[in-house]
């Protein structure tokens, strides 16, 4: 074994004392409360729930954008604080915001399958949504496989959408550099079908974490310092952990279908997907799109989202990187600035 | 890991379970258990370091990363977990013996037999490949302190545990036998649920309990009805809307 400098004391055992004391009084206390922004609930359709958030002081645009959020985890992720929501930044700049939450599926709801989510309740939220502001065509975004389903449906409803934002989505699933794509290769995903005919979400969180499983597991605990010498940072922090350990179970039908459809054939990219016998074929969208990816993305690395421009005219389509990974992407405060600054030249 | 080192760090963990359980509020429970259990795999990690310990190989082993279970446990069977916990709703830690499976069926048929031989022998080369993944990744963690000028620091090491962890797992997890091992237990995992199936069906046969294909077919039917009201809604919502729309032009 190599020489090794040990240290005098222990770091962490002190900064781990510290936090406790801080949990112990009540006014020290970290508020663990997310997704606070304002908000009504619009429509509502067994556990899908679709909210309209209140808008600020500011002169309102008119196209609504509707954010599309991933069936895996929670779409709170994209209002998580006042410092950290990509919702209260188009608020700000006067965007009517509105969320689809798909809700926690159970046992009743293992039949559900892509087409119900994308035909029927995504579209039955744009209607929504167009006929309360009394337009049109709305404005989509689309984040990791919500980005996917909004691709699809700009594809087969184009009248329906003026523009389209794609974050962090995944277009071509076989790039090189996937691993889990690599991996969902060689599984047989209805063997991860439970008794309640879903996939549980810890399953799916499990699966997510062995990507890399000695930094997701291990090391983003490791140094909790700065936890103590700032409240904020301790509130985000144990918000981010609140949301990593929110996992709603997947739909067991549609789960399959994505998984073989998108991660094994790769249908989409290769212009053979169909939903209820309509192909899906991205070169018929013909509005125009955004396409923002991560560039530490280890989820949806670039590769796979730049994909897109395979298959969108030029003079439609615009990408650009931002710093970070998969989440990190919108929600750090590094990023957000840069990411609103895109968004809002590109909407407006 | 020394057994020493496990108690002391025991000790700290129940410690640590004391105070919370007292004084903190239900809500961050969990959040700060998670945190503690990393922080004493550190300190354990640091302690061996410390020792001169000669095979650190089981700070890699894979299982110990998922762990949510206590700060020293050695959860080698937790990749297992992940399988299992797939198939039933309370994951067992214990990898199921041939024996053990047996009880859950009346009659094992060959093929049962079959599928849980096919499935233990993927489980066990699995877990021979996580064995070498961690002495792998020792060798790769000690080319890194030797490369750096004077004695590694705690956190250098740390940051050595973690590039030599993630860089031996890619690799490691992208070979044949690994992807053929996981390949192998999935299909195993798979052809035991049928059997399993086959058998709930027959058990609900002979106890006139409804079967899975009732079960299902009921649920199809909620299914399709859930999606026919929402339709129905929407189409009554959008006309009403177009009557709406039409009356305020003409007035």
């Amino acid at each position: 074994m190599p020489a090794f400098k040990p240290s005098n004391k222990n770091q962490w055992q002190d900064d781990f004392a510290l936090l406790l004391e801080r949990f112990k009084t009540f006014d020290e206390q970290p508020d663990l409360s997310v997704g606070d922004s304002q908000k009504t609930l619009i429509h509502q359709e067994n556990k899908l729930r679709l909210f309209r958030y209140s808008a600020r002081q500011v002169k309102q645009k008119k196209t609504p954008v509707l954010i599309v959020y991933a069936l895996v985890n929670r779409p709170y992720i994209t209002d998580l604080d006042q410092d950290r929501s990509l919702v209260l930044r188009l608020l700000e700049m006067g965007y009517p915001v509105y969320l689809l939450d798909w809700g926690y599926p159970d046992s009743s709801d293992s039949l559900t399958d892509l087409n119900d989510y994308i035909n029927g309740q995504l579209y039955r939220c744009v209607q929504q949504v167009k006929r309360l502001n009394q337009i049109k065509k709305i404005d989509l975004l689309g984040i990791c496989q919500g980005g996917v389903f909004s691709l699809c449906y700009s594809a087969l409803h184009r009248s329906d959408i003026r523009k389209l934002v794609t974050l962090v989505t995944p277009v071509d699933f076989h790039t090189k550099d996937n691993p889990l794509s690599l991996w969902t290769q060689h599984i047989e995903p209805t063997a991860l079908i439970n008794t309640t005919g879903n996939i549980a979400g810890d399953t799916v969180s499990l699966l997510f974490k062995t990507l890399k499983p000695y930094q997701l597991n291990r090391d983003n605990y490791r140094q909790i310092e700065h936890l103590n010498k700032n409240k904020r940072a301790l509130e985000h922090f144990l918000r981010m952990e609140k949301w990593l350990r929110d996992n709603p179970d997947l739909a067991g039908q549609a789960a399959v279908e994505f998984m073989h459809s998108f991660y094994q054939q790769n249908k989409l990219h290769k212009g053979q997907l169909s939903l209820a016998d309509q192909a899906v074929t991205l070169a018929n969208i013909q509005c125009p799109v955004l396409n923002l990816y991560a560039k530490l993305d280890h989820i949806v690395p670039p590769s796979s989202s730049q994909a897109l421009a395979q298959h969108i005219n030029p003079e439609l389509y615009q990408e650009h990187a931002l710093e970070g990974g998969h989440i990190g992407a919108f929600t750090s405060l590094k990023t957000q600035k840069k990411l609103t600054s895109l968004l809002v030249n590109w909407l407006s | 890991m020394t057994n020493n080192a496990k108690t002391s760090f025991e000790t700290i963990f129940e410690q640590f379970q004391s105070i919370v359980d007292n004084t903190i509020p239900e809500q961050y429970k969990p959040l700060l258990a998670h945190l503690n259990e990393q922080g004493l795999f550190y300190q354990q990690f640091i302690q061996s370091l410390n020792n001169k310990e000669a095979d650190l190989s089981s700070f890699w082993a894979l299982p110990n990363s998922w762990g949510d279970n206590g700060p020293a446990a050695e959860h080698t069977n937790d990749w297992f977990k992940l399988f299992f916990a797939l198939n039933a709703s309370s994951a067992n830690s214990e990898p199921p013996s041939i024996d053990t499976a047996w009880s859950l069926f009346n009659q094992p048929t060959q093929q049962t037999v079959e599928s849980l031989k096919a499935l233990q022998r993927a489980f066990v080369d699995i877990n021979q490949l996580h064995t070498e993944l961690g002495q792998l990744a020792l060798q790769r963690f000690e080319k890194l302190q030797q490369a750096v000028d004077g004695e590694p620091t705690e956190a250098q090491s740390c940051k050595h545990w973690l590039q030599a962890g993630e860089e031996t797992f890619k690799k490691v997890t992208q070979t044949e036998p690994y992807l053929d091992a996981q390949k192998r237990l999935f299909e195993a995992l798979k052809q035991l649920k049928t059997q399993q199936q086959a058998f709930a069906t027959q058990l609900s046969q002979q106890l006139g309990l409804p079967s899975q294909q009732t079960i299902d077919d009921l649920k199809n039917a909620l299914h399709q009805l859930r999606t026919e009201f929402a339709q129905y809604k929407e189409h009554t919502e959008a006309t009403i809307h177009r009557f709406e729309q039409r009356l305020k032009k003409r007035h």
